[in-house]
């Protein structure tokens, strides 16, 4: 069991996109399902780009994808992606964490590590801690979101 | 005349100016001195004439005293008297008036009278009679011979008829008429015809009377103291005539032949001839008077013509000789004054004395030396011009001279150039004739061309259609390749939503852990499957898209081949006109080339006459030349003229100043 719970805990499958040349990956596991995006307008679902807040708003999608987030809640949480890439198991050891300087900020934005692929870093994100934060923020801040 | 000096020819004015008036002076007064000498021998006819009268009335006397008894010797006496009057009248008259010859018969006869005393009554009286006719026909010879039947005045011509002609005719008659009457109050004396003389005479008596007083009113009628004086004797002949033809009418009158009473008769016959002579005193002497008083107006206008004469000759001789020291003095001093002039002394003036034709000369004079001067003045100052005029004409003729040798050369080097034109139009003329067949030969292969050209504008044209219709069927194939991709992207499609499904699964199987992991193997097979077919649509996309492109290109290529063949088609077309174009331009140019081997050749014969008259001209530049130098010479001649010309204006002096300044000098 330790060996499997190690086993288990030392790897992790990851859902790596791409969205304006910049890669992410996320926890497969926090992904309830993916689906193309047809233009549908909800208040559910929200563009990547702003979620995480880029400078370039002008961001261009190739191929939009929507990605549901398990929120364990009521309210469903989706967020459209750009250039889904692959759904592959990693090992945790090849995961570097950011600088203690940095990691305050950056898990501000939902940003938990760093992962190197085949010479390209990916950034890992939590949609989770990013959807609980984005609450955190609008409940603060009487429904705007400002954080 | 001309040769004469000016004192001469005012003597000869003199002469011939006094000469008509002495001339017309001396006719004048030998008019005069003619009718002078005309009236003088009217007078001495008058003056002979009037003892003639007196000698008549003896003569008459003594035949009725003959006749009708009386004193004969005293009688005599008287005649013998009267005849010594005549004579001496005769010795001083005699000869102007040629009363000689018929004198002496007169004195003949009346020599003779003493011889008829004794006779008959009848011879007696015609003895007598003889004598009155020779007195009376003395009486007109002295009248004819001494002027006075030629007197030119009125009065005295009708004084002379009376006193030459008609009183002693009026005397004899009445006195013969008085003979016969007494002849016929005696019967036995009485002869034929007495009656019918008596007639005769009484008629004869009465036309002399009306005769008498019409000269003597014609006389009268110019002068009226000579018709004053003349009145009273004859109103007394008139009267006492009148009273002896009444007497002798009532005598005639008679009828058979009645005595006449013979005192009465002879008392009114003495009454009568005795007024008769009175008046015939009276006539000589008014006709005397008459005659003296024109020679004396002749006389008087003698002396008024010889004064007048002498007057005017005396006046002309004084203008004549004030005319000429005039003359002489304005001559004079135009003599010295043209002198100087001669002289070349141009500041000198004739003084103006008169006004006359020697004044306004002196005047013309001066202005013509006045302007001799200004002439001399500008003619030293044109000398000098002249002079160096002709210097620079000289240096320029020289510099013409060059120019001339140069332009001699010049043309001969044209004529030689000339030579090669000629010699190059020939050329010219011949290549121009290969120029004109080979622009037949252009001409013909330019028709060929155009033919060809058109063959090739068809083959062109259906060239454009068969790409037309390949472009249509590229087009087809790109349209068909545009449907390919449409299926390609409909694989394309299946191949995402394949992907998204292999992705949902792998999802899927990853939360199912363990044991999903071979679902998630074949999830993965699946998406990568998909992942190929999305590659394989990529590339099969891709190389649709490169047929596209090609398709595209071809495309673009044919529609350029066709625009390229277009506009082939239509410079091909274009091709065509113009070589129709050229056709007719080369037919111009071949009539041009033509016309140009026609010009070339004229060219030549131009070319030809050209060298020709630059070879004139070559002479003509040649007798230029020597032209010019005899120009030169010319000219060298001019200066040398001018410099004498100046040399000849210096001898003239036309400033008074210094007296020394000669014209010239300054130039």
């Amino acid at each position: 069991m330790n060996d499997k719970g190690d086993k288990q805990f030392a790897s992790i499958n990851l859902l790596l996109f791409s969205v304006g040349g910049v890669h992410f990956g996320i926890d497969a596991d926090q992904v309830a399902g993916i689906a193309v995006y047809d233009g549908d307008q909800a208040e559910d679902l929200f563009w990547f780009h702003e979620e995480l807040e880029y400078e370039d708003a002008a961001a261009t999608y190739a191929s939009p994808t929507v990605v549901t987030i398990r929120t364990g809640g009521v309210q469903s949480y989706r967020v459209i992606i750009d250039s889904m890439e692959d759904i592959a198991e990693f090992s945790q050891d090849d995961i570097r964490l950011f600088p203690e300087l940095l990691e305050p900020f950056a898990m501000r934005r939902g940003l938990w590590g760093i992962l190197p692929v085949n010479g390209i870093m990916v950034l890992l994100l939590d949609f989770q801690r990013l959807l609980r934060n984005k609450r955190h923020c609008i409940e603060f801040n009487g429904g705007i979101v400002k954080c | 005349m001309n040769k004469l000096p000016y004192s001469r020819k005012m003597l000869v004015a003199a002469f011939f100016f006094c000469v008509p008036i002495a001339l017309l002076s001396y006719f004048l007064i030998n008019n005069i001195l003619d009718q002078i000498e005309f009236s003088t021998k009217e007078r001495y006819g008058v003056q002979y004439a009037t003892p003639l009268g007196k000698l008549l009335e003896g003569v008459l006397e003594e035949r009725s005293t003959a006749l009708l008894g009386g004193e004969g010797s005293g009688v005599r006496t008287s005649l013998d008297q009267l005849l010594v009057g005549v004579e001496l009248v005769e010795a001083r008259l005699g000869g102007v008036l040629a009363t000689k010859g018929p004198l002496q018969a007169l004195k003949l006869k009346i020599s003779k009278l003493n011889g008829v005393r004794g006779a008959t009554g009848r011879q007696s009286f015609e003895a007598y009679n003889a004598v009155a006719a020779d007195l009376l026909g003395l009486i007109v010879l002295v009248a004819d011979n001494s002027n006075l039947t030629l007197d030119p005045d009125i009065d005295s011509y009708y004084l002379m008829d009376t006193f030459s002609t008609k009183l002693p005719t009026l005397a004899e008659a009445i006195l013969r008429a008085n003979v016969i009457a007494s002849r016929l109050s005696n019967a036995s004396n009485s002869s034929i015809g007495d009656r019918t003389d008596l007639i005769v005479l009484s008629g004869q008596i009465k036309s002399l009377v009306d005769g008498i007083n019409k000269n003597i009113r014609a006389a009268g009628g110019k002068n009226a103291k000579l018709s004053e004086r003349l009145q009273k004797p004859f109103q007394e002949v008139e009267t006492s005539s009148a009273a002896f033809l009444k007497v002798m009418a009532i005598s005639a009158s008679s009828g058979a032949l009645s005595p006449l009473n013979p005192a009465s008769v002879a008392k009114a016959a003495k009454d009568a001839t005795g007024a008769i002579f009175r008046a015939n005193d009276v006539v000589s002497s008014e006709l005397d008077g008459l005659l003296v008083a024109r020679v004396s107006g002749f006389r008087n206008k003698m002396t008024t013509y010889l004064s007048i004469s002498f007057s005017l000759f005396l006046i002309g001789v004084y203008l004549n000789i004030g005319c000429y020291l005039s003359v002489r003095c304005g001559i004079v001093s135009a003599k010295e004054v043209s002198l100087k002039v001669a002289e070349g002394d141009l500041t000198v003036e004739i003084p103006v004395l008169s006004h006359d034709e020697l004044g306004e000369m002196a005047r013309v004079c001066n202005t013509m030396t006045g302007n001799l001067r200004n002439i001399v003045t500008t003619l030293s100052d044109v000398s000098g011009r002249v002079h160096s005029c002709a210097g620079k004409l000289s240096d320029s003729v020289e510099q013409q001279s060059g120019f001339s040798t140069q332009l001699s050369s010049s043309v001969v080097e044209i004529s030689s150039t000339m030579e090669e034109f000629t010699s190059t139009a020939s050329q010219i003329a011949q290549h121009s004739q290969k120029v004109v067949e080979r622009a037949d030969k252009t001409l013909e292969d330019t028709k060929n061309g155009a033919a060809e050209v058109e063959n090739l504008s068809f083959k062109v044209n259906d060239i454009s259609q068969n790409i037309q219709a390949n472009m249509s069927e590229i087009v087809e194939l790109g349209r068909k390749s545009k449907e390919i991709n449409k299926v390609m992207e409909i694989i394309n499609n299946i191949a995402n939503q394949t992907k998204l499904i292999a992705f949902n699964a792998a999802l899927e199987a990853a939360s199912a852990g363990e044991a999903g992991k071979r679902f998630g193997v074949v999830a993965v097979e699946i998406r990568r499957l998909a992942d190929s077919v999305v590659e394989s649509t990529s590339e099969i996309e891709g190389k649709i898209t490169e047929i596209l492109d090609s398709v595209n290109r071809l495309v673009m290529s044919s529609e350029k081949s066709f625009q390229l063949i277009q506009e082939g088609q239509e410079y091909a077309s274009h091709t065509v006109m113009m070589l129709i174009e050229s056709v007719d331009g080369v037919e111009e140019t071949t009539s041009a080339a033509r016309q140009i081997s026609l010009s070339t050749q004229q060219q030549q014969i131009a070319s030809s006459q050209v060298v020709l008259a630059l070879k004139d001209i070559e002479q003509g530049v040649r007798y230029a030349t020597d032209s010019i130098q005899n120009t030169n010479s010319v000219t060298d001649e001019l200066m040398e003229l001018s410099e004498q010309m100046r040399k000849l204006v210096t001898t003239f002096k036309v400033s008074k100043d210094g007296g020394t300044e000669r014209a010239g000098e300054n130039s």
